[in-house]
């Protein structure tokens, strides 16, 4: 539970949404990375 | 004296002597290894710059006096923690600027390499192409046409070489020499072969005498993008300079301490004025070089990726890069009675197989992939007439298991007038000669006969074409849709240049070089036909009528004479705008001489067009040297690649348009980066500036600068090794464009952290100790946002994605910072804990999504030119007020 004020509340609950997002970013980015490194090898390049 | 001056007048025999060694034997190794030991390599040696001498430059210079003496200063006052970490931010910044010129040096060293000269040597008895580098005195070499000369040489055998020398020499025109004449280092073949002695190498060379330890392993020239980014940092330095001059005034006339101003506004300094900008640009290139080198095309200057980038229209060569370079039978043509086999088979046994005559290649190919050549084995050549330009066919009598054969093949016309006209159709046979005629084809025909009769037996016409490579199609798509147009340039004629570009989807409009210089007839032809016909009235009393009538006669003859001759200097042309005008509309163009390339470059260039040209022979170099990125293709001549900005080693039009891709993606990160930077200094300035001056505090220490200039900085350049977009138009710098963003989103930042700032001061009204902390955990969190902001010209979510190395690296350091803020940097300053850590993570991405939006906001205004004071906004704002005031008018 967020003690402080409403502002400072709205903005930490943002901040779990935020570094939650940023793992899924991570997971994203390396899936698209591996599938296209993947991809490269098969084509020979 | 330079040892070619000693053997000028030397008769040969006497320098073979000299130099021990054999015509035809050349030299041994054993003799090779002993002279590389005597003479050395030869090159001319680089002056390097001693390892000592280029960390200790790392600090020496403005930058590292700021820190050193902000380093001092904490160590005067006794506040070690500083002091230890300005030590530690001075030696990584030495140490990253030493790693990225070392590793921009390595990447230069590798193309070098890469782009070394060779060299055909004799050896051990034994022709050998090797590096340059590696030739000795005594060496016996091979020049011929193209070849740059690797060392001084007394000419030995052989008719003759053109050599341009002008370099060494200033004469303009080749020279011609002869075996006993010497021939220097660095001077050019123009034409012939000759074999030659090696008498000099490297630096006893008369090039080597001229250049003699001038030559050093000097930086990379500039390309225009970044004499631009440096002109920006400069304006940078100027603007944190003029800014922390307001602040140390404002400071000291509150009565500051001075020491821990001066010390605060060096620290401050340093971290916002964009030090590694030029740096990171050069790693980017160069990072990018090597990976063009891996795909097979080598950069002359790492500048020339960002011409390669904006190219827009590309001149490539017809034959080895749209085609194969190697004939092959089309669809073959044979009369009643006889199969493609049969007429196959009778070719190549009026054909030489050791000869390896291009013309014959594709016969034997066809023979053997088709079973037939142990057939063909079977008979025996008893005699071989060549081909020769009078005959203009060849003849062989042959012998197949004891029957006796006389077989022709040659120029179709000549074959089919040798033939009996009653077996076939003659009229059949021509037409189909012309419809090869048309197609651009080299056509054989191919007959044969008892010895004994008269008349040959006509079998059939060989069609043979060299073939369009079979990724050339989709690779002139795939520049199509890159925004590059592609035009064919050859020297064939205009029917196979017509047939290969219809089969490759360039176009229709091939037109011969010749319309290209404007040249035109016409005024003679009015003028002839105005003479005639007064001559015709007055001398001959014609009526006007009749006059006319054979005036036109003999102006049509005018023309056609005028047709067939060279016009002479002075003639009227076309004007230049109209010949321009041909050239971008023309698909391409056959006919062409190498100086027609020089011509097509230069006017293309006129027009505003930023032109690749591809070439591969002595005479392509002026051509290469003109085009803004010069493309030497694979087997092109030393000459060629030297006046080259690019050098492929292998063939193909696409290794082009994928180098042309790669060059983009380079452009695309600089470009990202240098938009980075410039936001990231407004930020850091213009925020430090506004709170000092509103609220007289400092936002953060000395010590969370150097801490946020560490972090920050470093692991962008991670940018080097991102997934850039590809734009789908050609690049070029768009200065206003990258400050426009850069000033925005730089703008943005002042706002949010100035924002926070306020509501830690006025909302919150926590401890200044905890603001301090607290801004530095903000613009450590938020700093690397902006990066992923400029990487894509579209919302942050549009692919390409990050690589995974900018992620690791930039989403790292938010979590070290974040880590160091939340626990105080162990002793270093106050701890925010991890509620206020979690509260700034939500802040910034919160910024970060609004930053966003407002950098597709500029975007958006700027490239519907509806910005303020960018270019064409006026045009643009003429144009509202003009349909406003007719709008008010109706």
């Amino acid at each position: 539970m967020c003690e402080k004020d409403i502002l400072f509340c709205i903005f930490y609950y943002f901040g779990y949404i935020a570094i939650g997002g940023a793992f899924a970013a991570g997971w994203f980015i390396f899936s698209d990375w591996m599938k296209r490194k993947r991809q490269e090898e098969q084509e020979g390049r | 004296m330079a040892v070619i001056d000693e053997v000028k007048d030397k008769p040969i025999e006497e320098v073979i002597k000299e130099f021990q060694t054999d015509l035809k034997k050349g030299l041994s190794e054993e003799k090779v290894k002993e002279r590389l030991k005597k003479y050395g390599l030869n090159e001319i040696p680089e002056k390097e710059e001693p390892l000592w001498h280029r960390i200790f430059r790392r600090f020496w210079g403005p930058i590292p006096w700021m820190i050193e003496i902000a380093a001092i200063l904490s160590a005067s006052v006794h506040k070690w923690e500083d002091f230890t970490i300005i030590m530690i931010l001075l030696f990584v910044n030495a140490g990253v600027d030493l790693w990225q010129e070392h590793k921009a040096l390595s990447a230069l060293k590798v193309l070098k390499e890469k782009l070394a000269k060779k060299s055909i040597v004799l050896r051990n008895g034994v022709w050998k192409e090797i590096d340059a580098r590696y030739v000795v005195p005594g060496d016996v070499i091979k020049l011929k046409i193209g070849d740059i000369i690797p060392a001084d040489v007394k000419l030995a055998e052989g008719d003759f070489i053109l050599v341009d020398q002008s370099a060494l020499t200033g004469e303009s025109l080749p020279v011609t020499k002869k075996a006993g004449d010497v021939a220097y280092a660095n001077s050019i073949v123009k034409q012939g072969e000759m074999i030659a002695v090696v008498v000099a190498t490297g630096l006893n060379t008369y090039f080597g005498k001229t250049v003699k330890l001038v030559a050093k392993a000097e930086k990379e020239e500039r390309s225009h993008f970044q004499e631009m980014v440096i002109k920006v940092g400069n304006f940078l330095i100027v603007l944190t300079l003029i800014l922390v001059g307001f602040m140390i005034l404002f400071e000291l006339n509150r009565g500051a301490n001075w020491m821990e101003l001066l010390r605060f506004s060096l620290v401050l300094t340093v971290a916002a004025i964009p030090v590694a900008l030029p740096a990171v640009l050069t790693v980017t290139m160069a990072v990018g070089a090597l990976y063009l080198a891996k795909r097979q095309v080598i950069v002359s200057r790492l500048a020339s990726i960002e011409e390669l980038a904006g190219v827009d229209v590309l001149c490539s060569d017809k034959t080895g890069t749209l085609t194969k370079n190697q004939m092959t039978v089309s669809i073959p043509f044979t009369v009643d009675g006889y199969k493609t086999e049969d007429l196959m088979f009778y070719a190549a046994l009026a054909s030489k197989e050791e000869n390896k005559d291009p013309i014959e290649i594709p016969i034997f190919d066809w023979v053997k992939k088709h079973k037939l050549y142990e057939e063909i084995k079977t008979c025996k050549q008893e005699k071989f007439i060549p081909f020769d330009p009078v005959r203009k066919r060849t003849e062989a009598l042959v012998d197949c298991g004891g029957k006796k054969i006389a077989v022709t093949k040659g120029a179709p016309q000549v074959i089919i007038e040798l033939c009996d006209e009653k077996e076939f159709d003659k009229n059949v046979a021509y037409e189909r000669v012309e419809e090869f005629a048309e197609k651009g084809f080299r056509t054989l025909g191919v007959a044969y006969k008892n010895p004994d009769e008269e008349k040959y037996h006509f079998v059939g016409l060989i069609p043979l074409f060299d073939p369009p490579r079979e990724d050339s199609k989709t690779a002139i798509q795939e520049a199509k849709d890159f925004g590059v147009e592609v035009k064919m340039v050859t020297g064939d004629n205009i029917a196979v240049a017509k047939y290969i570009a219809k089969i490759l989807g360039i176009g229709d409009k091939i037109y011969s070089a010749r319309e290209l210089k404007g040249e035109t007839y016409e005024e003679y032809v009015v003028l002839a036909k105005v003479i005639t016909k007064a001559i015709l009235e007055v001398e001959e009393n014609l009526s006007e009528e009749e006059a006319e009538k054979r005036a036109q006669k003999i102006a049509k003859l005018v023309e056609k004479e005028l047709e067939n001759i060279k016009l002479p200097a002075g003639t009227v042309k076309k004007h230049e705008s109209e010949i321009i005008k041909i050239i971008e509309e023309a698909n391409g163009f056959a006919e062409v001489f190498p100086e027609d390339k020089y011509f097509i470059v230069d006017k293309l260039q006129k027009a505003d067009h930023i032109v690749g040209m591809t070439g591969d022979g002595v005479n392509d170099a002026p051509a290469l040297r003109k085009a803004d990125c010069g493309i030497a293709v694979s087997n092109a001549t030393d000459a060629a690649r030297a006046a080259a900005a690019l050098v492929l080693l292998a063939p193909g039009l696409m290794v082009i348009v994928k180098a042309m891709e790669i060059a983009r993606e380079i452009f695309g990160r600089m470009e990202a980066y240098t938009i980075y930077r410039i936001a990231e200094t407004i930020r850091v300035v213009f925020f430090m500036a506004l709170s000092i001056m509103i609220f007289q505090f400092y936002p953060v220490t000395a010590l969370m600068i150097i801490l946020l200039a560490l972090l920050n900085d470093i692991p962008i350049l991670s940018i080097a090794y991102d997934n850039a977009k590809i734009s789908l138009k050609p690049v070029r710098w768009d200065m206003y464009e990258i400050n426009i963003i850069a000033f925005w989103l730089g703008i943005a930042g002042v706002i949010s952290s100035f924002t926070i700032f306020v509501l830690l001061v006025e909302y919150w009204k926590l401890p200044e100790d905890l603001i301090q902390s607290i801004i530095f955990t903000k613009l450590i969190v938020a700093g690397h946002g902006t990066i992923y902001n400029t990487r894509v010209k579209d919302w942050f979510w549009k692919k390409p994605w990050p690589s995974p190395m900018l992620y690791v690296a930039t989403f790292g350091t938010r979590i070290i910072g974040t880590i160091i803020a939340v626990y105080g940097g162990w002793g270093l300053f106050t701890p925010v804990g991890w509620e206020w850590a979690i509260f700034i993570w939500g802040y910034a991405i919160a910024w970060f999504l609004f930053n966003d939006v407002v950098k597709m906001a500029v975007l958006k205004m700027y490239w519907e030119k509806k910005f303020f004071f960018a270019p064409g906004h006026f045009t643009w704002l003429k144009k509202e007020m003009g349909e406003k005031v007719k709008q008010g008018q109706s």
